[in-house]
């Protein structure tokens, strides 16, 4: 049976088979799961960090534009952009991991 | 946040005023020289008289009572138009058909230029109320597309 | 959703919105009135209400918070949360108009530009936390 390891989510989103123990070279997306060794569940609580991270910093940028506490426009509305990025981000890999997920489910063994 | 439409109606009675001071102000200058009118005498310099609008049924209702309530203000009115008493202008010619007695001819008391400027003020303050009302009508464009997509 | 609860941004954009109509109003009404002898124009406040109406984050370095305008806003910590309310007062300064009215034409047309453009980014802002819940609810992009 081959070696069934998943890569680092975002590295490609491939299953790196790897019967002769050589995995293919994909270059991982900078900042999520560099290391294909990284557990999964790590994986994906660090996004999910990130994408929190980048909401709540946004949200303040939003309350302090809004206050007048600070006039840099183009630092709010980078911040909300990035959020909104990651978020979709996030969203979409979710729904291809809910997709994987039920291919595999379905797979007759 | 939901009064954006009586802002527009404060900014229509600044346009309706401006507009009436510039009525006034085009019937001077086109009477610069009358120097008979149906009352006797020379025509004479009209000015309008503005003042503060406030909302009716607020404490107060003395129009030019500036201490009341601002969450009353309704934007401006015009409360009349009154003859400028200051006098005629007095021109030496005993052959002109208006001359007194003294030869002297009753001119209106209007000075064109301070006319023109009068009406450049006028017509300025139209388009800045033209201008508050194009945000107005903004401000309800905004909340409307919350509801969009 | 971490420290700053989701509902706390859009209300605060919702009370900024407020604000900022509150503010036309009163620019709408001086500039009806920019020819009114003896008028005293009035002004609208409310970004320091607006600070005082959410908690203060937890951490200020962490979330590098710029203070522009030292004089306007100050940020107590200890400062109690202030339900948010718009104040409009009437502007006693004298200006040097014949007629003895206050009104600058200029300065209310810029004050009136300033807050469009305000209004207008609060505005999407605001429609982009909706998407942003939209989005969320509806389990795609």
């Amino acid at each position: 049976m081959a070696d069934l390891t998943i890569g680092a989510v975002g590295s490609g989103l491939v299953p790196d088979i790897a019967p002769g123990g050589d995995k293919p070279n994909i270059s991982p997306i900078p900042g999520i799961g560099e290391s294909p060794t990284t557990s999964f569940k790590d994986t994906v609580k660090q996004m999910l960090e990130d994408v929190n991270t980048k909401i709540t910093t946004s949200d303040q940028n939003v309350q302090d534009l809004a206050t007048g506490k600070t006039d840099d426009q183009e630092k709010v509305i980078t911040s909300v952009e990035e959020a909104n990025l990651a978020l979709q981000y996030t969203m979409s890999i979710r729904t291809k991991l809910l997709d994987a997920y039920q291919e595999i489910s379905r797979m007759q063994v | 946040m939901g009064n954006f439409y009586n802002s527009i109606e404060v900014s229509a009675t600044g346009l309706s005023a401006e507009r009436l001071a510039m009525d006034v102000i085009a019937n001077n200058i086109a009477n610069v020289n009358t120097t008979r009118t149906p009352e006797g005498g020379p025509f004479h310099r009209q000015l309008i008289v503005f003042a503060q609008k406030l909302d009716p049924g607020t404490e107060g209702t003395n129009p030019l009572d500036q201490s009341s309530e601002t969450s009353s203000r309704a934007g401006v009115q015009a409360l009349g138009i009154v003859p400028d008493t200051t006098p005629d202008k007095l021109v030496y010619d005993p052959q002109h058909p208006d001359a007194d007695t003294n030869g002297y001819v009753h001119f209106p008391n209007i000075d064109v230029v301070k006319e023109m400027v009068d009406m450049m003020s006028a017509s300025r303050a139209y388009e800045a109320n033209v201008t508050a009302i194009q945000e107005s009508r903004s401000i309800g464009n905004t909340l409307l597309n919350l509801l969009k997509a | 959703m971490g420290d700053i609860s989701y509902g706390q941004t859009i209300g605060m954009l919702h009370d900024a919105l407020s604000g900022a109509s509150e503010t036309h109003a009163a620019l709408a009404n001086n500039i009806a009135n920019v020819n009114t002898p003896n008028f005293k124009r009035s002004d609208v406040s409310f970004k320091q209400a607006l600070a005082q109406s959410v908690p203060e984050p937890p951490d200020p370095n962490q979330l590098q918070m710029a203070i522009t305008n030292a004089g306007d806003i100050t940020t107590d910590p200890t400062a109690e949360v202030v339900p948010f309310s718009v104040s409009t007062t009437v502007d006693d300064t004298q200006q040097l108009r014949l007629d003895g009215s206050n009104v600058d034409i200029d300065q209310e047309m810029a004050k009136l530009s300033l807050n469009a453009a305000y209004r207008q980014t609060m505005g999407q802002l605001l429609g982009t936390q909706y998407t942003r819940i939209r989005e969320a609810i509806q389990e795609h992009v």
